[in-house]
């Protein structure tokens, strides 16, 4: 059975979603339509698939990795200073190193030699956000199944 | 001791050897990662290909990706940079301040190659590894 990509993504969504209240309220999930308001914090979504490679044997039946990353931008107000910081800490939290997440058949792992990160805000083209990059990879452990 | 010497010398300095051309090789295949993508760490490359209508449209570009550069400052650093000034909006997707909105126009490369490329270090380096382990 090949990797069901969609729980992944939609297994990492929700975990972010479970920070409830200290998230901002806007959502720009991906390849949706979403227009910023002025004034309100706003997320963006990247979910980016990177590889899947089999690493025991044989292949059928053999043990496959699948690995990403999981980007959210976290647009906060200009000129709110760091006041969304522990906020984004608490996010970091939900995905620590070793931390697993159901994800339909599957479990979501995120590793322990790459850890999520959080970046600094800077300033964006439009005047009234600055933006934090939060990178969060996974990994999801499958077994191989050839098609007939 | 004088053979049993000889050869653990010998055994040492192609260890270090070794090590080297891995680090070396580890290093060019990080840039390429960045550069053109891999699917050692998935990473899609810098955009680049012709543009369309409503900008530039005829012309291919191209100047992002060829700025990318690696420098070995030690034996066991090396840097990989660009000088570009959209190189970080065109990384995580962050219009910076003197733009419009940051909207990929190539249908070649992409988004995050420096950060899937930092992920995928230890494939990269079992990658290496195993192609020296083959001679």
């Amino acid at each position: 059975m090949a990797l069901n990509h969609t729980a992944v993504q939609l297994a990492l969504r929700n975990r972010m979603l479970s920070l409830g209240a200290l998230l901002p309220a806007g959502r720009a999930y991906e390849n949706e339509a979403f227009t910023p308001r002025p004034g309100q914090s706003y997320l963006e979504e990247d979910f980016v698939p990177a590889t899947s490679r089999m690493i025991g044997g044989p292949a059928a039946g053999g043990r496959m990795e699948h690995a990403g990353l999981y980007v959210l931008r976290w647009y906060a107000l200009a000129e709110s200073g760091i006041d969304d910081r522990p906020a984004i800490d608490a996010l970091l939290a939900l995905f620590t190193p070793g931390t697993t997440v159901p994800a339909g058949t599957e479990t979501v792992r995120i590793p322990t030699d790459f850890a999520p990160n959080a970046g600094g805000f800077i300033p964006t083209a439009d005047p009234g956000f600055a933006a934090c990059k939060i990178t969060i990879p996974w990994r999801v452990f499958s077994t191989n199944t050839v098609a007939a | 001791m004088g053979r049993f010497g000889a050869e653990l010398r010998e055994h040492v300095v192609k260890v270090k050897a070794t090590t080297g051309r891995i680090f070396v090789g580890s290093a060019a295949l990080a840039l390429e990662s960045i550069q053109v993508g891999s699917p050692v760490t998935g990473s899609p490359g810098q955009p680049v290909g012709q543009y369309g209508p409503g900008y530039h449209e005829g012309e291919v570009g191209g100047e992002l990706k060829t700025s990318w550069n690696m420098t070995f400052e030690s034996p066991t650093i090396a840097a990989i940079q660009t000088n570009v000034a959209h190189a970080p909006s065109n990384e995580d997707g962050i219009a910076r301040p003197g733009g419009g909105a940051y909207n990929q126009r190539s249908t070649v490369g992409g988004r995050h190659s420096v950060a899937l490329t930092v992920a995928g270090w230890d494939n990269i380096v079992e990658h290496i590894t195993a192609q020296e382990a083959r001679g």
